[in-house]
């Protein structure tokens, strides 16, 4: 394994926001092939705002995105889609009047080997999640919020990217869903996947991570391995509250 | 007398359903309800009777004008919808810009052609002899022209469910959320501007024989297609072509009953009174579950 298949991700002095409003700056992280790197964060830290850049969403006002040695600064979000990041935005966005079917179809656009593909990765998406197979012709909206998040990760699944963006798949879900989301991220690392998770669920983001960053108003405040973070003790006040387990959501 | 009425709204009714399948395809990836449609229309007409094109056989002639027609339209996109919408998506600006590319197009139009009003043939082996089956009076060509209205829906319908029309649909469902998922609107758009325009192509050279070419006809059409568009309701390619019949038949029904002249009067009576009951347009509920 080479120095750069290794930090398959670089971001470096990554700044951008809405307009001429400034909401990240100056990010710096890498993440290395088949981690699972956690961005965490209170209400309006901006870990949106950094997942959004570095897919290409937002363009960075300055700095850079590296892409296993390429450098994607600027490209438009579908360009990076077929360069092998897939970014799952925040309330999973999925398509109003479109099937489960045609989710996952959507998920090969543009694939170049999308017809050979697409029977073979259906079935592997519904082996991870059957429950997609007994509803191939419900609309998405009519699926609950456990099933949307499952659809929306399988669709990502299809195109077997190299990086996902995980923009807080919980949101919304309960509990017992939260336990499955969680195992099957877990799980797309033993698939080589690498994967940027968002979470404000600190305690359990850090425990399935490898590594992290703390995002408070834009700004890094703290970075290193999951063990670390979860034990810090300003994080530990900060964020997790009294409950080591951590399992509430962020009060700032 | 009534069969005559309901012949003549069919028929005419075609069209305006016509018209408002094209502001359909151009708006689904969009957004944009296209002013310039009844102009291009025109001009796809005047090529069928008033240009060189017009006497190539008729199969040839009518791809000709759908191709020629095809790339105004996607110039409209390059020069009059894109860079309005690159500004901002939410914003109107294309409802100027549309209107003036369609005063631009009138008017080159107006200095290319006479405002003479020309005739046109169907092509063999239709005609617009009138025979009579059964008491009702209509031609062959009005026949093709109902036919060909429901093809070219049908047709839609297919491409709709087909990869292509799914990426459409989530284009206009969620713009940025298809962006991820790698679409690229852009794309898609010009290749809507460019189906869009080889339909208003169409529809000229269908609109040619039944309303004589002019260079003034475009205004009457782009109307009745908003009216179409209204009642049928935006997005619903099989519901404004019904609702095109109805004003038709509406129509045609008020030159009959009323004065002749006021029958486009009658038409908008109609439609109001329609958007009035039913706001959504007569299928307004069919569509909802998509909004
Ligand atoms: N579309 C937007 N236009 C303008 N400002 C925005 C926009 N989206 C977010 N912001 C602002 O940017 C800042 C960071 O927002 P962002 O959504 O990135 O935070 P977040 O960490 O993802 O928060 P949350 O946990 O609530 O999702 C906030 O102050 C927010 O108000
Ligand atoms: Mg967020």
């Amino acid at each position: 394994m080479t120095a750069q298949d290794e930090e398959l991700i670089a971001v470096s002095g990554l700044s951008s926001g809405y307009g001429a409003v400034p909401v990240i700056h100056s990010v710096d992280f890498t993440v290395r092939t088949g981690e699972i790197f956690a961005v965490v964060g209170g209400n309006g830290a901006g870990k949106t705002t950094l997942l959004s850049t570095v897919s290409g969403l937002l363009r960075p006002t300055s700095g850079s995105v590296r892409l296993a040695g390429t450098d994607i600064t600027g490209w438009s979000p579908e360009r990076i889609v077929a360069h092998g990041l897939v970014h799952i935005p925040e309330g999973r966005r999925l398509f109003t009047g479109l099937t489960v079917a045609e989710h996952l179809r959507l998920g090969l656009w543009n694939a170049p080997n999308r017809r050979r593909v697409e029977r073979e990765r259906t079935e592997r998406v519904v082996d991870l999640f059957p429950v997609l197979g007994e509803r191939m012709d419900a609309y998405a909206e009519v699926l609950s919020g456990g099933e949307q998040q499952m659809l929306a990760i399988g669709q990502a699944l299809m195109r077997e990217p190299r990086v996902l963006l995980l923009d807080e798949p919980s949101i919304g879900l309960a509990p017992v869903v939260i336990q499955r989301v969680f195992a099957v991220v877990d799980r797309l690392r033993t698939h080589g996947l690498t994967v940027i998770l968002v979470e404000q669920r600190v305690g359990q983001a850090l425990a399935l991570a490898d590594r992290g960053l703390v995002l408070r108003h834009g700004r890094v405040e703290a970075a290193g391995s999951a063990a670390e973070l979860a034990k810090d003790p300003a994080l530990r006040v900060a964020y997790l509250g009294a409950a080591a387990a951590g399992d509430q959501r962020i009060k700032e | 007398m009534i069969a005559d009425i309901l012949v003549a709204g069919l028929v005419f009714g075609s069209l305006y359903g016509l018209v408002a399948v094209g502001f359909n395809i151009l708006h689904r990836p969009t957004n944009v309800v296209n002013f310039a449609q009844g102009e291009l229309i025109m001009i796809g007409a005047m090529l069928m009777a008033a240009t060189p094109i017009g006497g190539l056989p008729w199969g040839i002639a009518a791809a000709c004008v759908m191709a020629v027609v095809a790339i105004v339209t996607l110039a409209e996109e390059r020069v009059a919808v894109t860079p309005v919408l690159r500004r901002s998506s939410h914003a109107v600006g294309w409802v100027i810009t549309t209107l003036a590319f369609s005063l631009l197009l009138a008017e080159a139009a107006g200095r290319l052609w006479t405002d003479q009003p020309s005739t046109v043939a169907p092509p063999w082996p239709l005609s617009m002899r009138v025979e009579e089956v059964l008491g009702v009076r209509f031609s062959s060509y009005q026949v093709a022209v109902v036919v060909i209205a429901v093809a070219v829906v049908a047709l839609l319908d297919v491409l709709d469910r087909s990869r292509l029309g799914t990426a459409l649909r989530a284009v206009a469902a969620d713009r940025d959320g298809a962006r991820l998922r790698g679409i690229d609107p852009a794309a898609l758009t010009r290749r809507s501007f460019l189906l869009g325009g080889a339909l208003a192509g169409l529809t000229g050279v269908l609109a040619a024989p039944l309303l004589l070419a002019s260079v003034t006809m475009g205004l009457g059409l782009l109307i009745k297609g908003f009216a179409a568009l209204a009642v049928g309701g935006i997005g619903d390619n099989r519901g404004v072509l019904v609702a095109g019949w109805v004003l038709g038949v509406i129509e045609a029904a008020g030159a009959v009953f009323a004065s002749p002249g006021s029958q486009s009067v009658v038409l908008f009576a109609a439609m109001l009174l329609i958007l009035l009951i039913r706001p959504n347009g007569l299928r307004g509920l069919a569509v909802q579950r998509h909004v």
